[in-house]
């Protein structure tokens, strides 16, 4: 008689437990869950900002007027930025400087 | 005996009257245990529930504008705003004057709302903080559940003060106002979507639950037929023509005449939409749709084109011009030089308003009537922008014998520069009338529902009529300073008074205009150019004023599409 009580004692303690430990999982899972929501929605945000910036920087208002006035050069310079060809060659370019100027007088 | 019997009875009793007492303590816990838990269960979980939990609303991002391109014209980005619920504040005073300090408002006026809102369980403080404001509010380290940061979407125009007419803007509450925002708020706006936060007993959340019933639903792109690049040659021309004419305003317009796109639609004065708040009062207006003129003789070829259409003329038909006067019914006619015999061609190459008169007898009111209309006069053209005017046709029956000789000289009738542009266009497209679109439809069915490419006259004439009188204009005519080397355009000039307000015209004051187009044999481009009342140079002809302006908006795009020279360019190119 005392056995099957404690039996029974000893179940309902086990099961209670167990259900613990299991909501204690679920709640870190749906915390993870929601920190990675979070990550999403900061780079998401973080997206929207660099390509707005690099969309203001590349705007044809800013180097319209330097292209005609040939103050932007679209040739490939003779030293690569990077030593690895890349595929896209056109990334290559950048505003000449003063010295290279010089340099290619 | 007696006595330890009489004991025994009183302890029993007294033990009935404690396990009595005990028994009816638990049926009273328990009774109020099956009073809250039963019959209180839904009110109370309901209250609970309204402690714990705190619905938010998750706001939108609105989409994105592209021009055809893929240049990114309009887009958000998120902010925060700060908001208190005065309802909570202990020490209003206190708060206002930490917060103004922080976002450097002013703490006496802040605090002045805060107590006109005392009873109040929301209150913006300041809304859209830039990142330092934000970074300033967190290390006051506010504790309590008083306030809080709600996101909210900042609108950012990249490519600058571009195309802001047509753009329009989004307002602080992110409703569109004006242009594309306005018309296409519908797709950009989005649909806001709800997420339900679980706080703790002090307020802290403890849980983020995104409601899957009502899920945030971010706006559509809108893809336009606007080319940045075209564009920004129609502003930067504009701004020379300011600076050298000084008009009261001006505007451009560059079309594809095949396909109805506008490639370029552009607005003096403008404003920038990044910096709305510096705008003047009439920046905000897009001349090309809400502006309306006489548009003077630039509208001379439609009327002919119809009347050859209809066989009433003949292209080696010849008028006489009265050497510059003549008499129509009561009133008298001047033309700007004594022509005598003129052709039809040349009627339009020297831009004859007698010659002009005689067509317009020829005619009659019932064919000239029909032309305006079939050319899309005196109605809307139907571009995807708030705000666009019809223009004026008069009825029928409210023409008189003055409207024979006025109408066909682009007197009695009003338009829009895009209504002009779209009736040329027709000329440029094989006499097919096309209705303008700034926006590229996602959606196929309806593109092709709302396309409109009606043939109004024949392809004969149309061509004639480019390759012929509109390009002799350019040649021998009155837009001899539109010429460019290497291409052979054909175009129109206009000079028209400006009507008066109250009636009549406005004496001395002068609506100057030119369209253009290139090359004759497919056109690719039509630019028209209108300047309201020139003020500097004293001159207002049209030739003079905005076909410099035009040609040279339309040599840049001819180049910028690669369309190829019509004949060899000359050694050294250099722009005007």
């Amino acid at each position: 008689m005392a056995f099957r009580f404690a039996a029974a004692v000893v179940l309902v303690v086990v099961v209670a437990l167990t259900s613990a430990v299991m909501e204690k999982s679920n709640l870190a899972q749906r915390r993870r869950v929601s920190q990675q929501q979070y990550r999403l929605d900061e780079l998401r945000e973080q997206y929207s900002q660099l390509r707005s910036e690099a969309q203001r920087l590349g705007a044809p208002a800013r180097w319209l007027d330097p292209l005609e006035q040939g103050r932007l050069s679209l040739q490939r310079p003779r030293q690569p930025m990077r030593a690895a060809s890349r595929a896209t060659p056109l990334l290559n370019w950048m505003v000449p400087t003063s010295r290279d100027e010089g340099a290619l007088r | 005996m007696h006595e330890l019997g009489a004991v025994n009875g009183l302890s029993r009793r007294r033990a009935g009257w404690l396990v009595t007492g005990i028994g009816v303590a638990w049926l009273v816990v328990i009774g109020r245990l099956v009073q809250l838990q039963v019959w209180h269960q839904a009110e109370l979980e309901h209250r609970a529930q309204r402690q714990r939990e705190f619905v938010e609303e998750i706001a939108p991002r609105p989409g994105d504008i592209f021009d055809r391109q893929g240049r990114l014209l309009a887009t958000s980005v998120r902010t925060r705003s700060l908001y208190v619920i005065p309802s909570h504040i202990a020490r209003p005073w206190t708060v206002a004057q930490q917060l103004a300090g922080a976002l450097q408002l002013d703490g006496d006026d802040l605090f002045e709302r805060v107590g006109r809102h005392a009873d109040k369980h929301f209150l913006w403080v300041k809304r859209r903080l830039s990142d330092d404001e934000v970074e300033r509010i967190r290390e006051l380290n506010l504790g309590g559940d008083w306030w809080g940061f709600r996101d909210e979407f900042r609108r950012v125009y990249p490519q600058g003060a571009v195309a802001a007419q047509v753009i329009g803007l989004r307002d602080i509450d992110g409703k569109g106002r004006g242009g594309i925002e306005e018309s296409c708020d519908a797709a950009l706006q989005g649909t806001p979507g709800r997420r339900v936060l679980t706080r703790d007993a002090l307020g802290r959340v403890i849980d983020v639950c995104d409601d899957p019933a009502h899920p945030a639903a971010d706006g559509k792109p809108v893809l336009l037929t606007l080319d940045t690049v075209v564009q920004l040659f129609a502003e930067r021309e504009l701004d020379r023509l300011v600076a050298e004419w000084k008009p009261e305003s001006c505007c451009a317009v560059v079309l594809n005449p095949h396909t109805g796109d506008v490639l370029a639609m552009a607005s003096r004065p403008t404003f920038d939409p990044n910096h709305p708040e510096n705008a003047s009062e009439d920046a905000w207006k897009n001349r090309a749709i809400a502006d309306i003129y006489e548009p003077g003789s630039t509208i001379k070829p439609c009327f002919v084109a119809y009347g050859l259409d209809q066989a009433v003329l003949s292209t080696d038909d010849h008028f006489y011009g009265e050497r510059g006067v003549y008499r129509m019914g009561k009133r008298l006619l001047h033309d700007h030089h004594p022509y005598g015999d003129l052709s039809l061609t040349d009627v339009l190459v020297k831009s004859s308003n007698i010659g002009m008169a005689k067509i317009g007898e020829r005619l009659g009111n019932q064919r000239l009537h029909d032309a305006a209309t079939a050319f899309g006069l005196g109605r809307k053209t139907g571009i995807e922008l708030p705000g666009e005017l019809p223009g004026i046709l008069r009825p029928l029956g409210e023409w008189t014998s003055y409207s024979t000789g006025s109408v066909p000289m682009g007197h009695e009738i009003a338009v829009t520069p895009l209504q002009l542009i779209t009736a040329h266009a027709a000329l440029a497209n094989n006499g097919k009338l096309r209705r303008p679109r700034l926006v590229v439809s996602q959606d196929r069915d309806l593109a092709e529902l709302h396309d409109v490419n009606q043939p109004i006259i024949s392809p004969a004439v149309a061509k004639w009529l480019i390759e012929g009188p509109m390009h002799e204009v350019i040649t021998r005519g009155t837009g001899r300073l539109a010429q460019v080397p290497g291409y052979h355009l054909f175009g129109k000039t206009g000079t028209a008074q400006c009507l008066s307000p109250n009636g009549g015209y406005l004496h001395g004051r002068y609506i100057s205009s030119f369209l253009c187009g290139a090359p004759l044999e497919n056109p690719r481009a039509l630019v028209l150019v209108m300047v309201n009342q020139a003020s500097g140079g004293g001159e207002a002809f049209g030739g003079r004023v905005a076909a410099p302006t035009a040609a040279e908006i339309l040599r840049q795009t001819l180049v910028y599409l690669r369309v190829s020279p019509d004949e060899p360019l000359p050694p050294r190119m250099t722009r005007r």
